[in-house]
């Protein structure tokens, strides 16, 4: 299929989804170890407009299994050491205050252009050297820029793992059927 | 109690091996009890993933940081994922002591680890049953080709073996149906090799997958291979050959099959006055219950290390170091193969071809070190794998509307890339063993087993040659950008473990006979991974499911002789 048929049929399956339905008990998950991740509803706003900003999907219909704040909160608990996750949550709280400080607003009246512009600079290989900072200066870059990175990343998989764009971008079936190899063939 | 406890024939063990010995032995008309430690896996009931998307998976199949600190072992494993993590046995539970660094790689379940293996399937040839006595190391082997010709012949036919009349002599060419094709550049490294070395072949990689569906086949319930490459799942087709979908489904249909799930095997019980097994003993999985269960015959298939342990716990007045170990090489000169080297590199021809679609194989590099005399520093040598793949791909670079027009891109075509593993033989040792624990045992009172096994100055000589012959070829072939790599895995990842009840020829120097029996104790068989003199290059299973029929046969036969009563 190519592309721009591909997003077209995407596209026209809904003309847009409220992903991040509001909780008011904000959302958690916890496991059994104890271990437990909560984003509250203004969080959930955040990460809903940062998610927004750095990979635009509003038109698109997304059969997942959960909403993007939901997807988040489950892999960063499920695949990341007690540590690692706190480093996540250490580095939303200073990304978020970044973003309010620097652009002097909220989350729901943050442009995606100034979310761009922030991750931009966050994911950007450090141009001062680590041992001429400071020890907290050091701890609050690294946490700032996992949390980019992982929230990145989540993105691209959350999108790229969907029923629709597994079918109609990768163009994946479950059963191909016998005789669908085709050892070689013109490009 | 003892009546209703008796058979003629026991097998222990529920996967590979143990699906034939039950099949064969059942359909002799000998009332068999198959044990298997773990769950029952009922062909397509019990494949929860089978039919699940990508999107369908709750964690998109990844596995939880908790999960794998736990259990590093199988973490390791390329085939242990969200989808198929429940045929896998967890270090955690199961634990073992590891005197060496030793990745064991378990399924404990009916089917045990034929749900998930690779699915190669090459035979054996004399250069490999030979190569002990040619090469002065572990005992000659007491049979030879020839003794497993029409037996391989007869696990292919019922199996479904995928391949090519290749005639090439050291992977004798057996029963196959119709092979995938291989691409042109793996086409093209074929004509290559060809041209350039003598004795060195490529060819099709054999798979025991049903490509075109026999009489047999129908009768199995098994359908044609539908090229999901989800074999790992379990197929719902019954595409691929394991023991649920075939094996043991068989035995049942003969009404001679009594299958026990959930039931540990404690030891062999021994008779002194009779000279023989009489039975086993065996703890219930769930409620730790002891039960006793007779036969006339038993059959050792629980997987080549968990076999050395029911035998070496088996001990009696006759046998305080363990069920047949005279010799004192039980749980000795285990071997494995050596899957630690890689070499890859990119095709810069072909630019306007690719392939379509999904095939569960590549192309195979035959042994081809030390075949027709010894030319190297080193014993013996490896087979290796060959592929070549021409990958779509997008960019997920950019962020914002970059990132989504290049997640949405037309698919770009990279180059091709090829790629090669080694598939190398270890040698025998003695050093290399298993042993018991004398104190610490597990939930179910079973001693701990210790595993010592370690690679040599053999393999790493071997390892050299490799990638220094690899990349002869892959350079007479134009192949450019050329990478090697040795990911020092340790031993057992290669799940290819294999030893410590050895045939021999001489009860000296051996535990079994050319027939699987051990030498003092012949109505006692065993015909899974542990019986092996050496580990050749092959990917064994083909093997051992020739040698289980053979067995079972030779077993019936002198039952209904009165040999073994």
């Amino acid at each position: 299929m190519k592309r721009r048929s591909a997003i077209r049929n995407i596209s026209a399956i809904a003309a847009g989804i409220a992903l991040f339905p509001g909780c008011s008990d904000g959302l958690k998950l916890s496991y059994e170890d104890g271990r437990e991740l909560t984003f509250d509803d203004n969080q959930q706003v955040w990460i809903e407009a940062i998610s927004e900003a750095i990979l635009p999907k509003k038109d698109l219909t997304l059969t997942t299994f959960e909403s993007f704040p939901e997807f988040v909160t489950k892999m960063i608990s499920f695949s990341k050491s007690s540590e690692d996750q706190t480093r996540f949550v250490n580095g939303y709280n200073k990304c978020t205050e970044d973003i309010k400080t620097i652009y002097k607003t909220a989350a729901d009246q943050v442009t995606p252009e100034q979310i761009v512009s922030y991750f931009e600079d966050q994911l950007k290989e450090d141009v001062i050297a680590a041992e001429k900072l400071d020890e907290d200066i050091i701890i609050d870059n690294t946490e700032k820029k996992m949390f980019c990175k992982n929230l990145r990343e989540l993105a691209i998989k959350h999108l790229t793992t969907s029923k629709e764009y597994q079918e109609q971008i990768k163009e994946y079936k479950l059963v191909p059927g016998s005789g669908t190899f085709n050892a070689c063939v013109e490009v | 109690m003892q009546k209703s406890n008796t058979y003629d024939a026991i097998v222990i063990g529920a996967g590979m091996s143990g699906g034939w010995s039950a099949k064969e032995l059942c359909e002799r008309g000998l009332k068999t009890l198959q044990i298997e430690r773990g769950k029952d896996v009922k062909h397509i009931k019990d494949y929860p993933t089978t039919n699940l998307n990508p999107w369908e998976f709750k964690h998109r199949g990844d596995i939880s940081k908790e999960v794998q600190d736990a259990n590093p072992s199988i973490s390791r494993c390329y085939a242990f994922k969200e989808d198929n993590q429940h045929f896998f046995v967890k270090d955690t539970e199961h634990p073992y002591i590891q005197d060496e660094p030793f990745d064991w790689i378990r399924g404990y379940q009916v089917g045990g680890k034929s749900l998930m293996w690779a699915r190669q399937t090459q035979r054996w040839s004399d250069f490999d049953f030979q190569g002990p006595e040619r090469d002065g190391f572990a005992v000659d082997w007491p049979i030879r080709y020839k003794d497993l010709d029409t037996w391989y012949s007869y696990v292919e036919k019922f199996a479904g073996i995928s391949g090519n009349r290749d005639g090439v002599d050291t992977v004798p060419d057996g029963e196959f149906l119709p092979a995938w094709e291989l691409n042109c550049v793996e086409k093209y490294f074929q004509s290559s090799v060809k041209k350039n070395f003598e004795n060195r072949h490529v060819i099709y990689g054999r798979c025991a997958h049903v490509t075109e569906q026999q009489e047999i086949h129908k009768q199995q319930g098994r359908g044609q291979c539908q090229n999901r490459t989800e074999c790992e799942r379990g197929c719902p087709f019954g595409g691929y050959f394991n023991a649920n979908s075939t094996t043991i489904p068989w035995a049942a249909k003969t009404g001679n099959l009594t299958l026990r799930p959930d039931a540990v095997v404690h030891s062999i019980i021994y008779d002194d006055k009779q000279n023989k097994a009489t039975g086993i003993r065996v703890i219930d999985a769930h409620t730790l219950e002891t039960t006793e269960y007779f036969a006339k015959i038993i059959f050792i298939n629980a997987g080549a290390i968990n076999t050395n342990l029911v035998l070496l716990n088996s001990k009696s007045e006759r046998y305080p170091d363990g069920l047949g170990n005279d010799s004192g090489t039980l749980g000795k000169y285990v071997a494995f193969h050596n899957y630690r080297a890689r070499i890859s590199a990119t095709c810069e021809d072909f630019s306007d071809r690719k392939t379509t679609g999904k095939r569960p194989t590549s192309a195979y590099i035959p042994r081809f070190r030390n075949v027709y005399k010894q030319e190297t520093e080193f014993l013996r040598g490896y087979a290796a794998g060959f592929s070549a793949n021409r990958w779509g791909g997008r960019s997920n670079e950019g962020i914002g509307k970059e990132l989504r027009d290049n997640l949405f891109a037309e698919a770009k075509l990279g180059p091709w890339r090829v790629g090669s593993h080694m598939m190398g033989e270890t040698i025998p040792k003695e050093s290399n063993y298993v042993s018991l624990d004398k104190e610490k045992v597990d939930k179910w009172g079973m001693p701990l087993l210790h595993i010592s096994v370690k690679y040599d100055d053999n393999d790493e000589k071997m390892i050299k040659d490799f990638h220094e012959q690899l990349t002869d070829m892959y350079e007479r072939a134009g192949f450019v950008d050329i990478q090697l790599s040795d990911d020092h895995r340790v031993p057992g990842l290669d799940i290819h473990e294999m030893g410590g009840v050895r045939m021999g020829r001489d009860p000296k120097t051996s535990v079994l006979n050319e027939w699987h029996q051990i030498h003092s104790c012949k109505n006692v068989f065993i015909t899974d991974g542990a019986c092996m003199t050496s580990t050749s290059t092959q990917n064994p299973s083909l093997t051992y499911m020739a040698m289980s029929a053979r067995a079972a046969h030779y077993a019936a036969d002198a039952l209904d002789k009165g040999l073994l009563m």
